[in-house]
């Protein structure tokens, strides 16, 4: 029987030796790659790594579950090297990120079948092997200490016996020849994505770089992003404060929720150029997406405020930019004004009897709980339960507190006119 | 909502509200001529569009492509043709697969597999679509329609689908894919002298760039002027607002009227 890696192996020989002999390789190696093709490099498998590892841990074949997780999830280095080089402010070469966009869509279309994803496997943990190699090149052309870098060559001196066992996990597929001609489809389609992220990386056109959202967040996909660098520090900045007022983000989506609150952040500075009807119609668009994922309405409107406060201080001069969400914002405080009331007068009560109970506390409770149920009431199903489920959760909260957060939902609930 | 011939099982575009995608029931041109010689079969079938709808949408959920394949060699045996399938019955599926995870009951990848699915299918049955023409189309080197997607939009399976469609209409069309730069697409208009130019819009970041586009082509002198439409999902959803020189169109009988309005230069 043909064993899986000495397949692989053969099959992947040309496009493997392709990939080498780009000028991104070659550059590298002659130690003149400049730092930016790098850092995009790095955001591309940021991309890549982002779809493949959540796909990988939703298979439950043992043979696969061994092999997946062999391999040392590369987001977190990824992330830390992302931040060492400061690549927020890097703009990325447009033509390799679309094509790590696309390369991570086609991961995602056939992930419903795990021998894709070995494929792609082979193809990343594989890659690790040379990357040893050329660490010291990445480390001298970013003008970097070796350790600093965190994912290239990440196994270091443990590389080949990494390297060994992951051949053995892969041999003990036992595939039959049509199972291994899918791994192979996917390891040389996985090959030829990079090489088309690689080709389009150097020798790069100045045309070819913009701000694009995936430097904000790689997971982000391909949205609107301001070009300004002025208006992306205040949509950062502004994503920051929100996420400040509001502790609750951090306690539930951790970084990557603050990834997707920066990135949601700069889409939201992006609309203040569009005419008010689209950039209404846009936030009625996003309004229900974020709410029925455990992010209530006013924690968006606490970010719109804060943007237009920001482009008051900014650039006072562009007076229309700051009034392009009124017309969304007027018709949240319609849509509130019959229970406002009630609701403020709930929230000041609750609030006062979560802050006073024992265990692990969430600041703002009252508040959001009290949105979730605006958001229900107006027709976004789903809403309430995405924040309730969560704030009511026993493993995360005393008795005392849950309590409490179901008396306001009945309180709620018993507010007149409500059809929750 | 989804309106199909009760008689012919043909679909007839869309009607309001467009979130809604019950299929509903009309009357095509062609059998109300024929009123009198056509039977209640029509109306004792009316069932089962919805019910092939719900088997592509459970197929699909489970990326069943065989189940798929054979789900629309059954419907094209009782008389229901490929592309009014893909028009009528997969694309507004494409529709709700997309508002599915707005409302997050789907994940992102659920999503992108269900589409995924549905080009395959596409791939697998769209040679059907043209085969069961009765003639060539006329004049195969002139091309009437050119069908595009706004810049930055990467989602193909939309205007392949519309470009199926005309070509079921015989009428010569053109899908640029990928998306070609202003100076090649300002060439082709100028060479090829389309009637149409229909470009796809999905998300409201793509406005800029399209008219910019739109600005390009309006400059040009009056004779190589196609009429250009823009439809896709953000059209559909209302994201962008109306672009001087062109027609928005929220659904495949806004293309029928102004392409019946569309002279030929």
């Amino acid at each position: 029987m043909t064993h899986l890696r000495s397949y692989l192996k053969t099959k992947t020989l040309v496009p493997h030796s392709r990939l080498e002999a780009l000028p991104f390789f070659q550059a590298l190696q002659a130690g003149s790659l400049p730092a930016l093709p790098i850092v995009n490099f790095l955001r591309c498998m940021a991309i890549l790594h982002a779809v493949l590892e959540p796909e990988c841990s939703h298979v439950t074949i043992p043979q696969f579950t061994r092999l997946a997780g062999h391999a040392t999830p590369k987001v977190p280095l990824l992330v830390a090297d992302l931040e060492t080089l400061r690549a927020q402010t890097v703009p990325s070469i447009t033509g390799a990120v679309h094509a790590a966009l696309d390369c991570a869509a086609e991961i995602l279309s056939n992930a419903r079948n795990p021998l894709s994803l070995v494929g792609v496997l082979y193809v990343l943990e594989g890659s690790q092997n040379g990357a040893l190699i050329l660490r010291q090149a990445y480390a001298r052309c970013l003008n970097l200490h070796e350790a600093q870098l965190t994912y290239v060559g990440c196994y270091g001196d443990r590389t080949a016996t990494h390297w060994q066992r992951f051949e053995y996990l892969l041999n003990s597929l036992e595939l039959d020849e049509e199972s291994m001609t899918l791994v192979d489809a996917a390891a040389v389609a996985c090959f030829s994505w990079i090489e088309k992220i690689c080709t389009a990386l150097y020798p790069y056109s100045e045309q070819s770089l913009q701000a694009h959202v995936t430097a904000i967040n790689f997971e982000a996909g391909d949205h609107a992003m301001p070009q300004d660098p002025s208006e992306i520090a205040l949509a950062l900045r502004a994503g920051n404060n929100a996420w400040q007022q509001y502790p609750y983000l951090d306690y539930r989506y951790g970084e990557r929720g603050k990834r997707f609150t920066n990135s949601d952040s700069c889409w939201l500075v992006a609309l203040t150029r569009m005419p008010v009807e689209t950039a209404t119609k846009n936030l009625e668009w996003i309004r229900p997406v974020l709410a029925v994922r455990g992010i209530p309405t006013v924690i968006l409107e606490r970010q719109l405020h804060l943007i237009q406060q920001a482009l008051a201080v900014d650039f006072p001069d562009q007076v229309e930019m700051r009034t392009r969400f009124d017309q969304f914002l007027s018709a949240l405080d319609a849509e509130r004004q019959s229970v406002a009331r009630a609701m403020a007068r709930l929230i000041e009560q609750f609030g006062l009897s979560f802050r006073v109970c024992s265990g692990f506390k969430v600041p703002s409770a009252a508040e959001l709980i009290a949105s979730a149920w605006v958001d229900e009431r107006s027709g976004i199903r789903g809403a309430l339960a995405s924040v309730y489920d969560w704030l009511a959760d026993s493993r995360r909260f005393s008795d005392e507190w849950i309590a409490n957060v179901n008396e306001l939902v009945t309180q709620l609930k018993n507010v007149e006119g409500s059809p929750c | 909502m989804l309106r199909w011939c009760s008689y012919c099982q043909k679909f007839l575009g869309e009607a309001e509200p467009y979130e809604d995608l019950a299929i509903t029931h009309g009357i095509c041109a062609t059998c109300k001529q024929n009123l009198r010689t056509l039977t209640n079969q029509g109306f004792e079938d009316s069932g089962r569009l919805q019910a092939i709808q719900n088997q592509l949408m459970t197929a699909g959920r489970s990326g069943d492509l065989e189940a798929a394949d054979r789900i629309v060699r059954n419907a094209i045996a009782n008389n229901v043709r490929v592309i009014d399938i893909f028009m009528g019955l997969v694309a507004p599926l494409l529709y709700q697969i997309g508002e599915e995870w707005r409302k997050g009951s789907i994940t992102v990848a659920e999503e992108h597999r269900f589409t995924s699915y549905c080009e395959q299918l596409f791939g697998q049955l769209s040679n059907q679509v043209t085969a069961s023409r009765s003639t060539a189309p006329p004049n195969a080197d002139r091309v009437d329609v050119l069908l595009m997607n706004a810049p930055g939009n990467r989602h193909s399976m939309a205007i392949r689908i519309l470009a199926a469609w005309f070509a079921d209409q015989e009428i010569p069309v053109r899908v640029l894919n990928p998306t070609p730069a202003i100076d090649d697409l300002v060439s082709l208009i100028s060479q090829g002298h389309p009637r149409l130019l229909l470009i796809s819009i999905a998300l409201s970041e793509q406005y800029p760039a399209l008219v910019s586009l739109v600005e390009r082509i309006a400059a040009l002198p009056g004779p190589y002027h196609p009429k250009i439409l823009v439809g896709g999902y953000a059209v559909k959803m209302n994201l962008v607002p109306p672009i001087s020189g062109t027609y928005l169109v929220t659904d495949i009988n806004s293309v029928e009227v102004t392409l019946g309005n569309c002279s030929c230069p």
